[in-house]
Parts: C-alpha cells; structure tokens; sequence
C-alpha cells in the first residue's frame, strides 16, 4: 500500500528532490568576495595562506616567508634527535641540488628550542648539509605551524597557500619530487 | 583538530588507526547482523578482504603509471608504504573487478551482495567521519547558530561534526530496514544509501569552505552529489513489479 502510494508519486517526489537540490545549490554559492577573503585566511592548513614569518639561518642571514612569494616552497620541521628526520634529511639535500635552478626554494627549520647546537653542529656535518637551515629558538614557528610530531613538511604554491602537509616520515622521495613538480607547473 | 595521537615516545597518525578500527568494527558487527538473520557474511568478508589488497594495489599502479618517471628513477617506491602514492581511481577500479569476479565465480545474487556491502560500508562511515573529525582539515562557512565553531574571527559551521551525524544517522536507518523481517526489493539498501549520502553530502559540501574545485560560485562537488542523488532517487521510486529478496 504504502509502495503503491510513493510509485502512484513519484514524479511529485522527484520533482520536489531537483527543487530542493537547486535550492541548496542557491542558498550556499559562495560569493566571490567570499572566495577571494578565505584565500587570503593565514592558518597552517590546506587550502590556506601559510602563516609568515621571519627567522634567523644557520648562516646568520634572516628569511621572511613572504619575501618569497612567486615560488614553490617545501618546508620542513625537523630536529636532530628524531630518527626519521636523520633518515630523510639526504633527500631532502638531494632536492636542494636538483632543483636550485628552478622557482623552488627549500627550507628546513630546526626546533632549536628542542634541540642543542653541538647536536645540530654534529648532525649539519655528518649529512654534509649545504640546504638553508632556519632555527626556531623559541619554538613560535613551531607552534603557530601546530607541529604536533617531528618531521612534519609543507608543500606551500607560489600563490602563498598551502597544497600539502606530509606528517611524519621519512617522506618519500618519489612523493617529493611530483609534488614539488605539479606546484611548479604553471 | 589531533592528527597525531601520541603514546609514549611513539606517534601515530590518528586518522590511520580509527580507520583500522573501523574497518574490523564494521566488520564484525556486519557479521553478527547477518548471522541474526541468517545470511551467509562469508563470501562478503572474502569480498572485502581481496577488495583491500587489489584496492591498493590498482590504487598503487594507477599512481605509478600517472607519474611513470618518478617512479623509474626510484623503483623501491613502487612498494613504498606511503599512503599518498595512491590513486583513489585505481582504488575503485580495483574493488569494482574484485566485486564482479566474486559475484560470478560464486553465483551470488548481486542486489543481496550489494545491500550486504551497503551495510558494512555504512558503519565503516560513521568512522570515515570520525578519522576526517581528527585530520581537521575541512572549515566550515560562517554561521549564527549557537553551535558554531570559532576560527579566524567567525563562529563556523562544526562541518565535521555535521558529517558524523548524518554517517550515523544514515546507518541507523540502513539497520533498521535491514533487520526488519519480510520482502525487500533487489538493491534497495543500496541504492537507498547511496541516495541518503549523496543528500547529506550536497547539503554538508555546501557548508565547507576549503579544498573543492569552485566553478562560479557553485561546488562542483555538490552537482555531482546532486546528480547521483537523484539518479539513485529515481531508481528507488520505480521499484514496483521488480522481483523481491527475501530476508531471513
């Protein structure tokens, strides 16, 4: 009985479901001034602007995140204790020989406020590291980046936003490498 | 909201094990519905079992062959247990040949086997929520309501929250049709869930600010949910004079 009565109508019903799909469909379209304002939400998450800021390197120079808008950037939070991050730390060397010549730019950011200089010392040497290390004395990045577990990567686009965030590792290099090259494509 | 859940010196990927969680819960409380009404669960666990394997590895292939050169310069990737190397294609492709094999090698009836995948799918939903909850990746748009999550200056709609209720939601309902006694009509359950989550998800997409492909405004996501909705609907409606499934 109570089939007979749906089947009896179901075209009101079918009818009444495209309405009621073109109803939400209306109710939430986002406005453009909608899309343009989130785009521009700073928040260490997918789809976001990735948060600035500014820190000293190895080397003593400071790095602003902002400056350098208009490339790709990895960035990687890593300390010297942590067994995975030893493991992938090669890789990511190797990505900052193969593509130096490309609008790429890779930063690795030490938890200084973990970690100690000797170890860093030891740990830069031993890796024969040459790739920017940036040094979190305080551990602000850290925590404005919600840096949960070491090592943790971002793949941020040339547009400032964030298009991946790889937890733990060692991380792949394979991965790396067309992530990096699917932000360099235009 | 918790990506990473630490016991001790070990850190574990909380979206990872409520999956595994899961999947075994979702499994075995499938099985105990089935024995309750005397449906044989065996060949649906093979099912799922052979899905996994063949889902990942056609999920792992398809990867490898999207991005072939990578991968050549790199061969022990191929088996990398990285979960990012896969491509959810493959994943469906595999799990849709494991399914059809299954069904003509044992005989089965497809619309049963179907409605018993439907069952087991949909609990494992509610913790598909649940592991999206813990990513926290999804941000809702602005809201009023009282319930409203509180990010970058605005109370949000709590999206993920949104997605556990009506994976629950959507389950309780399966289960109810489903251990009721009598006549169900072929495929029923699983086009009635596949009707009531791509409802939500039209509805929920609609309410989620990041990480969809907008096209003038509109989601693209929400037309395709739109489309499958009422496809399914439409299928649903005219079920009479088909043949029926006994239960039980």
């Amino acid at each position: 009985m109570k089939d007979n009565l749906i089947y009896r109508h179901r075209k009101l019903i079918l009818f009444t479901y495209i309405l009621f799909g073109f109803l939400i469909l209306i109710i939430t379209r986002l406005p453009q001034s909608a899309i343009a304002e989130y785009h521009n939400y700073s928040q260490p998450v997918k789809g976001f602007q990735a948060p600035d800021f500014s820190l000293e390197s190895i080397q003593g120079d400071y790095v602003r995140l902002s400056d350098l808008r208009g490339k790709v950037i990895l960035l990687n939070f890593w300390a010297s204790w942590c067994p995975p991050c030893r493991y992938e730390m090669p890789t990511f060397q190797k990505l900052f020989q193969q593509y130096q010549n490309q609008k790429f730019v890779l930063l690795t950011i030490n938890l200084t406020a973990q970690d100690s200089t000797n170890a860093l010392d030891a740990f830069i040497q031993k890796y024969n590291l040459t790739l920017p290390i940036l040094l979190d004395k305080d551990g602000k990045v850290a925590r404005t980046y919600q840096i949960q577990s070491l090592p943790t990567t971002f793949i941020i686009g040339a547009n400032g936003i964030i298009q991946d965030i790889i937890y733990g590792g060692p991380v792949s290099e394979t991965l790396l490498q067309i992530r990096i090259n699917q932000a360099l494509k235009p | 909201m918790f990506p990473i859940l630490h016991i001790g010196p070990i850190s574990i990927q909380t979206p990872g094990l409520i999956l595994i969680i899961g999947l075994w819960i979702a499994i075995s409380l499938s099985e105990k519905l089935h024995e309750k009404q005397g449906i044989a669960f065996e060949p649906i666990q093979q099912i799922i079992f052979y899905s996994l394997i063949f889902g990942i590895g056609f999920a792992r292939l398809f990867y490898v062959f999207t991005y072939p050169k990578y991968f050549f310069q790199s061969p022990i990737n191929i088996i990398s247990l990285n979960p990012s190397l896969l491509d959810p294609w493959g994943a469906i492709i595999g799990i849709a040949l494991v399914i059809l094999w299954y069904v003509r090698r044992l005989k089965l009836n497809p619309a049963s086997t179907f409605d018993s995948l439907s069952i087991t799918l949909s609990i494992f939903l509610i913790f598909i929520s649940l592991a999206d909850w813990a990513a926290g990746g999804q941000i809702g748009v602005p809201t009023r309501l009282p319930f409203g999550m509180y990010f970058q200056g605005e109370y949000r709609h709590p999206v993920q929250l949104y997605q556990i209720l009506s994976s629950t939601l959507i389950t309780l309902l399966l289960l109810k049709i489903f251990m009721k006694k009598g006549e169900r009509k072929p495929a029923q359950l699983t086009t009635l869930f596949i009707f009531l989550v791509s409802t939500a998800q039209l509805v929920i997409s609609g309410l989620i600010l990041n990480q969809d492909t907008i096209i003038a405004g509109f989601r693209l996501s929400q037309l395709f949910y739109f489309i499958i909705g009422l496809v399914s609907l439409y299928y649903l409606l005219n079920f009479p004079g088909t043949k029926r499934v006994t239960n039980g």
